[in-house]
């Protein structure tokens, strides 16, 4: 750099500022140290993102459709109360077919009360079911 | 990604590498971008201590957006550029702490002892004029006549139009002639001795 020159022509102020300018380009200072490097990638290490392989993944959403069950039997209380549940329901049906033969419509009555053996058979045109021996 | 072709690859793609978890991306992006960030932070404060400190935490930031980076709508560099300034204003408003003088001697041979104390003279008297400019025109400055970027890039990084960019530097360099135009003979001095 010709530091002579901007001082031999001292109205020169562009041609001063512009070797300034350039010394402070080449500045040593404004260099970044190894030891801020080093510090800055251990940030960008530690912030960035990381996702698990494929395969992993795969094994992941398995154990999670597996867990879906699981969590709707817990939410009724787990297999005990779903074993209850069931037997509640069987136990409903029973009821419901076992009052008494006059209660229920007449050809059902039919059906679960008496000997003959009736089956439903035809549907007919006003979408009832005919019965037939 | 092989580290040969990180000289190809744009920041932008760099980004979305590195928020996939890619390892080299991340370093090459370290090693792109602090010089950079670093170097515009130690011209804007004048103190080395607080240039690392605002470089460490502009990339931070960085690579805390990552995941959520736009592609296309700013450069990586444009938006650094925006917070460095911003975290050296912050900095600044708080009241300078370190004085030029106070700056670390470089480690050199004695070899180019002589020189590099000249140069150090030169450019410790422009940090001192630069200091004394307006954060505005000291940030276009150092942008358009240290950094060398175009004005049209500077103009996005300052959020200004090309005209205000223009007219920023111009009254910075009157601001820096005027204030170092007294000083011609001190430094031309130590350029005699050499």
């Amino acid at each position: 750099m010709n530091w002579g020159a901007w001082m031999t022509k001292p109205d020169d102020n562009n041609e001063m500022l512009d070797a300034l300018f350039a010394a402070a380009r080449t500045d040593d200072r404004a260099t970044a140290r190894p030891d801020l490097l080093a510090k800055v990638l251990a940030d960008a290490e530690a912030l960035q993102p990381s996702f698990e392989p494929l395969a992993a993944r795969e094994q992941t959403s398995d154990r999670v459709r597996g867990g879906i069950i699981a969590q709707i039997i817990g939410a009724l209380g787990g297999w005990p109360s779903l074993t209850g549940l069931a037997a509640a329901t069987v136990a409903g049906v029973w009821v419901g077919f076992s009052v008494a033969p006059d209660m229920l419509p007449t050809g059902l009555a039919e059906i679960i009360g008496s000997d003959t053996e009736v089956y439903l058979a035809l549907l007919e045109g006003d979408y009832g079911y005919g019965l037939e021996e | 990604m092989p580290l040969d072709a990180q000289d190809e690859v744009s920041d932008d793609a760099l980004m979305i590498l590195y928020a996939n978890g890619d390892a080299t991306a991340a370093r090459i992006l370290t090693l792109r971008l602090t010089p950079r960030v670093f170097g515009h932070a130690f011209r804007m404060l004048g103190d080395r201590a607080e240039a690392e400190d605002v470089a460490q935490e502009a990339l931070m930031r960085l690579w805390k957006i990552a995941p959520d980076w736009r592609q296309g709508e700013a450069k990586i560099t444009t938006w650094l550029y925006r917070v460095v300034a911003n975290l050296c204003t912050d900095r600044l408003r708080k009241g300078r702490s370190v004085a030029l003088d106070a700056i670390a001697e470089p480690e050199d041979s004695a070899a180019s002892a002589v020189q590099q104390l000249q140069n150090q003279a030169r450019v410790d008297a422009l940090q001192e004029a630069l200091n004394a400019l307006p954060d505005r025109q000291r940030q276009a400055v150092i942008l358009r006549h240290i950094e060398s970027l175009a004005n049209p890039e500077i103009a996005e990084i300052m959020e200004i139009g090309v005209e205000a960019v223009e007219s920023l530097t111009a009254r910075g360099k009157r601001a820096l002639t005027k204030a170092l135009s007294g000083r011609r003979d001190e430094l031309g001095c130590m350029d005699d001795q050499a």
